[in-house]
């Protein structure tokens, strides 16, 4: 018995002792709970630069916290604030599915970036959102009081149209296709055009299918070991809570998720807007990129290309993307 | 500090009773989200078999309690509380098998604050957490050590299958492995 609690002690001061340099950095571990979710705000890194990024995790139902592993080099500059929306990544409660809508969605934004403001009244809030988490920044950014409350938004591989999302990718499929010669994606893209009138009722979940197996993102996090081992070992994420949501969120992506248009919301953005672009991405295809920044006409916008990248730039071509986070978040 | 203290006297009245066995363990989802487990367990049904080459195997039924504290880093304290039962083969060598179910309790709190939006304002929620019905199956093994030497002490190990209900819009597949040592009363 004796061995066992010196054996238990041993292992807790190892702990600890690994988990120093981590601690040195943290900030404040908050959680919004709200209408049924327990959401999570890691916020780490240097709060004392009176800079702090909030990131918007994409999806919906991926992760903040489990992509710190790419960003923890922007933590010796900024503070970073990853929050994990309802029920996505390691969020609890109890959660009705009703509640998993783009307008509970902009709620749940608004909140967590006024409880940031009041956490922290002397810091500087910009967003970054990636995918689905642009859509929730020109959501909130939509609101002209919102605009107000925060200093700039950096946008990665994400939309501001479904329409116009579904028209390029249908797009990049059609190039992609012929020029790989696949006729299987070419013939279903041929036959199925796009239009706004029907758009509810496109198959887009096929024409997803032919991009990814053309290769439209060939990027799994999970083959890279050291992501793997510090999202099992090191991250407060649940292991296995990543993988239990997915099911949930049919209803919003093929409603909400389909007819979500800003365009005409862009044309009112006045705060700092970078857009970082993963070149090969057919997710997103890089035609979005430059039909977003030609709708930016009141702010300053840059597009930032990584031409080695798909639809995570931050993962494959990282230090270029937090070198491109530096000179933004410096030049505003 | 006081539901351990009440878990442990809760567990005193049975320990009273005949034939029993404490188990103390590590208990974690891995060795970075770590704790311990405390448990008692009494045969209840037990079957002692000869074999024809003179080995001796056991087979028994027993129940009991448990408790289990871990922490996940920056994320939650969690607290298991679960009568179990258990049946457990022990072969000639002092060789086990466990099989166990544990409808559990569980309690967990959040790390950090946690605030509520009142409306107008947010308000800090002291010890904010969440209970959970946490059923339990384990598979495991060890070794008997009084079968070859005398010494009143098994040495075991389990993995956890546990089915969180509810989280979020469902539920959620947790495991952890425990390990540790039996004392024999």
């Amino acid at each position: 018995m004796k061995s066992v609690i010196l054996s238990f002690l041993f292992i807790s001061v190892l702990l600890s002792a690994c988990n120093n340099d981590d601690e040195q950095n943290i900030t404040q571990d908050l959680r919004l709970r709200h209408k049924g979710a327990d959401m999570p705000i890691w916020v780490r890194g240097n709060i004392a630069s009176g800079k702090l990024i909030l990131y918007l995790h994409g999806g919906p139902g991926d992760c903040a916290m489990c992509y710190r592993h790419y960003f923890k080099e922007l933590e010796k500059s900024y503070g970073l604030a990853y929050w994990d929306q309802r029920i996505a990544g390691s969020t609890s409660g109890v959660t009705d599915v009703s509640t998993l809508t783009y307008t509970q969605f902009l709620e749940d934004t608004e909140l967590v970036i006024d409880l940031l403001r009041k956490q922290y009244p002397n810091v500087d809030i910009y967003l970054m959102g990636h995918s689905f988490g642009v859509e929730l920044g020109w959501q909130y950014l939509a609101k002209p009081t919102n605009q107000a409350k925060v200093k700039g938004f950096m946008v990665v591989n994400g939309i501001y149209s479904s329409y116009r999302w579904l028209y390029n990718m249908r797009e990049w499929v059609l190039a992609r296709a012929t020029e790989l010669n696949d006729t299987n994606a070419k013939n279903f893209a041929l036959e199925n055009p796009l239009e706004q009138e029907s758009i509810l009722s496109y198959p887009w979940i096929e024409l997803y299918r032919h991009m990814y197996r053309l290769e439209g993102n060939p990027v799994s996090l999970y083959s890279d070991a050291s992501f793997v081992s510090n999202y099992i070992f090191f991250s407060p994420n649940l292991t296995f809570a990543q993988f239990t949501h997915g099911k949930h969120y049919g209803n919003v992506t093929e409603t909400d998720g389909l007819v979500f248009e800003k365009a005409y919301d862009l044309q009112n953005i006045t705060i700092p807007v970078a857009l970082f672009w993963g070149e090969k991405d057919g997710v997103v295809p890089v035609a979005i990129a430059h039909e977003t920044h030609a709708l930016l006409t009141e702010t300053s916008s840059e597009i930032v290309l990584f031409n080695e990248s798909w639809h995570e730039p931050f993962v494959t071509e990282n230090k270029k993307f937090i070198e491109a986070t530096r000179v933004f978040m410096d030049r505003y | 500090m006081k539901l351990l203290f009440l878990s442990l006297l809760s567990l005193l009245p049975i320990v009273s009773f005949g034939q029993h066995q404490l188990r103390a363990a590590y208990f974690g989802e891995t060795i970075t989200h770590y704790g311990l487990k405390i448990a008692y367990d009494k045969s209840f049904k037990k079957w002692d078999k000869t074999k024809e080459s003179g080995a001796d195997i056991r087979k028994e039924f027993l129940y009991g309690a448990s408790f289990a504290a871990f922490r996940h880093p920056h994320q939650l304290v969690g607290l298991i509380a679960s009568p179990e039962i258990t049946w457990r083969r022990t072969g000639k060598r002092g060789g086990l098998i466990d099989v166990a179910f544990a409808p559990a309790y569980f309690r967990y709190f959040y790390e950090g604050k946690t605030y509520e939006y009142t409306g107008t304002d947010f308000r800090k929620i002291p010890l904010a957490g969440r209970s959970a019905f946490l059923p339990t199956l384990s598979l495991g093994g060890g070794r008997d050590l009084s079968v070859r030497r005398e010494i009143p002490f098994m040495w075991y190990y389990r993995v956890n299958v546990m089915r969180q209900y509810p989280y979020n819009s469902s539920s959620l597949m947790r495991f952890a492995l425990e390990a540790g040592v039996i004392k024999k009363f």
